[in-house]
């Protein structure tokens, strides 16, 4: 006879056996929820400890009797990030420059791009470390929307809902982030009349306002 | 198509077959549209090297050790210690209220310019207020100021006004003549 394939049970349901002080159904859903929580606060810093520090805050917060986490108004994991967003931005805010510093320094900006055309070698080789700076180094709302739509692979309707704003929004940011990650991406080139924006014409969607 | 309308349709995020016709006529857009699919292959390697990222190992162990903890407090108990927590500030916040209102009651409250009191208790000075001690030559009437103010009759005893020794807790209502500089000149009991 064959053995029963367990049914994978709901957020909802373990936190309601969590509640009830069951330890393993907290396991569970510190098993299954901690790994995008982590890497969307690590994405976000670019830094492990900060990642680790948010993590445990949110899980700290699921224990708490009064964690506030109300079933009828959505998922556990989408409040759980937006806990872990907080954090994130409070941290943000708290060290602002640290990581904005890299768009403003020459050096560093250097060193997000790794040769002549370090747009073509994404598609080629494995330079996709200074892709992962430049995305730290983005202003933080066009930062989210990368991480959550093209890193976490949220769609937009979900990312709306954890940023709290339209789906035009996210698209619009999206868009406005891809530009800005190109642009770093560029090799400079002396003056602006120069390079890319000499190549590709009087339009750059790169500079548009959205 | 222009490229306005082209990029205003955000090609990047979603293909449609429909404006890839502008590509074919517009160069530039073609190259930017190709770096911007490149970059978004770039993107999903970053994507894919971070699915493996995990918290470690020590988090987890953290974490259950404080759910134990919360888990074998008994709910009562959970919530006195909140109780405890939440009480304090409510009742700090009250007690610093009485007492600003308390200090604020025997603060000198100054009365509203009246000139004529001024003149009048000047020109009474001799006969109702007392010259303190370590006072200087008596304000002039233009100079002068008269608050009144609540103070205990101990207090008057330390500037030098003479009070009978009972009651010197008491709080007595009295007028305070200033001199030019704010310096108490003169004060006069009221009741």
């Amino acid at each position: 006879m064959p053995e029963a394939v367990p049914i994978l049970e709901s957020d909802h349901e373990l936190l309601r056996r969590m509640r009830a002080g069951d330890e393993q159904a907290f396991v569970t859903l510190y098993r299954r929820l901690q790994g995008p929580i982590y890497r969307f606060a690590w994405q976000m810093t670019g830094g492990a400890a900060v990642a680790e520090d948010v993590a445990q805050e949110v899980f700290l917060a699921l224990i708490r009797d009064d964690c506030g986490y109300d079933e009828s108004r959505g998922a556990l994991a989408a409040y759980l990030f937006g806990i872990a967003r907080k954090l994130v931005l409070r941290h943000l805010d708290r060290n602002r420059g640290a990581t904005e510093d890299i768009d403003a320094d020459s050096t560093s900006r250097r060193s997000l791009t790794a040769g002549p055309d370090p747009v073509a070698a994404l598609l080629h080789n494995e330079a996709v470390d200074g892709l992962r700076r430049a995305v730290v180094s983005l202003p933080k709302r066009y930062r989210e929307v990368v991480v959550l739509c093209d890193l976490e692979e949220l769609d937009y309707t979900q990312a709306a809902q954890l940023l709290g704003c339209p789906i035009g929004t996210v698209r619009s940011r999206l868009h406005r982030a891809r530009g800005l990650l190109l642009e770093k991406l560029q090799p400079k080139r002396g003056s602006a009349k120069d390079g890319a924006a000499k190549e590709l014409g009087a339009w750059n969607p790169a500079r548009s306002v959205v | 198509m222009t490229c306005r309308e082209f990029w205003a349709a955000r090609p990047e995020l979603d293909a449609d077959v429909r404006l890839l016709e502008h590509t074919r006529e517009c160069a530039p857009c073609a190259v930017r549209l190709e770096q911007q699919r490149a970059l978004g292959l770039g993107l999903r390697r970053v994507a894919r090297q971070g699915m493996e990222l995990q918290a470690p190992a020590a988090l987890e162990q953290r974490v259950v050790e404080a759910f134990r903890l919360h888990a074998q407090t008994p709910p009562e108990a959970r919530r006195t210690r909140r109780e405890r927590l939440r009480w304090p500030v409510p009742v700090a916040a009250a007690m610093l209220l009485v007492a600003m209102l308390v200090g604020w009651r025997h603060l000198p409250r100054p009365l509203p310019p009246v000139p004529n009191a001024v003149t009048a208790a000047s020109a009474d000075l001799d006969a109702d207020f007392i010259p303190l001690p370590y006072a200087g030559e008596a304000a002039s009437t233009d100079d002068a100021h008269l608050i009144r103010v609540e103070m205990p009759r101990s207090a008057l005893v330390t500037l030098g006004v003479p009070v009978a020794e009972d009651d010197t807790e008491e709080f007595v209502e009295a007028e305070v003549l200033l001199g030019m500089g704010g310096a108490p000149e003169a004060v006069r009991i009221l009741q």
